[in-house]
């Protein structure tokens, strides 16, 4: 066994200003010419970035109390509504809540960048007045300085793969995956390949609950697995799975984050959702580590899916490399097809640089995951059916 | 969907009333933008038309029929590059080329020369970054 290093050794370099630190794709060609042993050696950390559109993007805010007092439970920002179930004046805003008067235009996507931005948002609220909070209604405006608390919170993101996207229909088709064209016109795909975060620890080492990461331009941490968590799906040798599997359950700072790496994205015909740019920091331990890093976009495989099957188990059309995806077009039966990304390469790439930026100066450490996520977790559907007959 | 159309016509067809036309028997909103006549009398006509897609079509065969040479110009699109996230979907629906991620850096490039002013793209950018 050659090299191990500790994470407190790894952040004590960190500290001094002397941990060397690449992105994954640098990392590649470093290991084709010094081999993994050096490279493990030399190299301290590595960094992974991604910049997709996360639907399940959301932000908890606390506007403090008014007087007198309202509990809250109908809540709008700019008509866009967030969640009233919560206490008197918490709420949680999710990205694809739609506004009330402009529809897919504006959702909750846009107010949360409003308020990352700056911008006064408007609040109204309404409540059936209780004898604690006796106040009915409220008119105000917000921005991010008067609130009390603002983070995101989003319960999926990160997807270790996601299928590629094909339409065999003879009609366009709007998805979330962008306008797919009729009679195989084109092939759309997600994932930042070989800099994507859970691809470059495909067996979640080093990514956990607790992991200190970069979100949005902020701090952030991993909060917990992510919904639909699916880590016992078909691997390769390397343990990357040919699938969607692994998700991220994040939290950060949203009163910090910074506009060029959060956008609201509106999908013609599908509605709102959020492009949410994240960076982690992958501590190389041993050489397995330097190894899971060091993969190319030709070693990373993902399905191309057919979205004019209206099941939700939709079939594929067979195995395609992230390199042949980048390279703008794919054969399939002979016939050439257009491929086209949704994930921003360009920045994931500047993500990737500016989590390396911080690590430099010391300004940033790594945090070990005090929870693992599990290996072999599955997923359930949602059975349409009766009630069980003996409840009563 | 509106469109811009040029219009230029021979001296001997400058008479006949195409606005009203244009309004009348096609249901379009027409706002002038340039109307010129030379010393021969043959005039030209740029004009801003705004219809259903269907109408605009046979309204350009109408006016081919009267012996007048209209066509569309295809307005040019713009990039807000300050919202533009270079994530490339626009480029799943360009099949001119015009719009292409550069394969350096992954920004977005347009070249305008190869632009067909199909305008598929203004509605597929998900952070509304083409306009024209
Ligand atoms: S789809 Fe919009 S945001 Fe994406 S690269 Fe094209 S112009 Fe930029
Ligand atoms: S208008 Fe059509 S041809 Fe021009 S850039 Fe957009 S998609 Fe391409």
């Amino acid at each position: 066994m050659g090299v191990t290093k500790t994470y407190d050794e790894i952040n004590a370099k960190i500290k001094e200003g002397k941990a060397v630190v690449v992105t994954a794709e640098e990392v590649i060609k470093i290991v084709q010419e010094k081999g993994l042993e050096k490279a493990t050696e030399e190299i301290d950390v590595v960094t992974t970035a991604t910049f997709g559109p996360m639907c399940s993007t959301g932000a908890f805010l606390n506007f403090g109390h008014a007087d007198p007092p309202i509990r809250m439970s109908e809540i709008l920002l700019n008509d866009v509504e967030a969640y009233g179930g919560l206490a008197a004046v918490d709420t949680y805003i999710g990205a694809t809540a739609e506004s009330k008067t402009q529809g897919a235009l504006y959702g909750g996507a846009h107010v949360i960048c409003d308020l990352i931005a700056g911008k006064e948002v408007e609040l109204k609220a309404y409540s059936r007045g209780t004898d604690c909070y006796p106040r009915k209604e409220v008119k105000t405006y917000i921005t991010k300085d008067s609130l009390n608390e603002a983070y995101l919170f989003n319960p999926r993101n990160s997807y270790q793969n996601y299928s590629a996207a094909i339409n065999t229909s003879s009609k366009n088709l709007k998805t979330y995956m962008g306008t797919l064209l009729a009679n195989k016109g084109n092939v759309n795909y997600c994932t930042s390949g070989a800099l994507s975060p859970l691809f470059n620890d495909p067996t979640y080492r080093t990514i956990g609950v607790g992991t200190h990461i970069f979100l949005c331009g902020a701090e952030g941490y991993v909060a917990w697995q992510g919904t639909q968590f699916n880590s016992a799906n078909e691997r390769d040798e390397n343990g990357i799975p040919y699938s969607p599997s692994g998700t991220l359950a994040l939290i950060g700072d949203l009163k910090n984050m910074k506009s060029e790496y959060i956008s609201p994205a509106v999908f013609d015909g599908y509605g709102v959702s959020m492009f949410v740019g994240v960076g982690i920091p992958i501590p190389i331990l041993d050489i397995d580590m330097m190894k899971a890093v060091s993969i190319d976009n030709k070693d990373l495989f993902t399905n191309i899916i057919d979205y004019s099957v209206e099941k939700n188990d939709k079939p594929s059309l067979g195995l395609v490399s992230y390199e042949q995806l980048r390279s703008g077009s794919i054969e399939l039966d002979g016939k050439s097809i257009k491929t086209a990304p949704i994930t921003s390469m360009k920045k994931s790439r500047e993500i990737a640089n500016e989590l390396k930026d911080w690590i430099l100066k010391g300004s940033f450490v790594l945090q070990e995951p005090i929870k693992l996520f599990p290996q072999k977790s599955s997923l359930t559907g949602l059975e349409i059916r009766e009630a069980t007959k003996d409840e009563k | 969907m509106k469109n811009k159309i040029l219009l230029t016509f021979p001296g001997d067809v400058t008479n006949t009333p195409i606005a009203y036309d244009l309004v009348k028997k096609y249901d379009l909103r027409i706002n002038i933008l340039r109307a010129s006549i030379n010393y021969n009398m043959k005039g030209s006509l740029l004009m801003d038309v705004e219809g259903t897609p269907e109408n605009m079509e046979n309204a350009i065969k109408y006016l081919q029929d009267e012996g007048i040479n209209a066509d569309f110009i295809h307005p040019i699109i713009k990039i807000d590059h300050d919202t533009c996230v270079d994530c490339g979907l626009c480029t799943s629906v360009c099949v001119s080329g015009a719009l292409i991620l550069s394969p350096d850096d992954f920004a977005l490039e347009f070249l305008q020369d190869k632009c067909v002013g199909c305008n598929l793209c203004i509605n597929v950018c998900p952070t509304k970054s083409i306009s024209i």
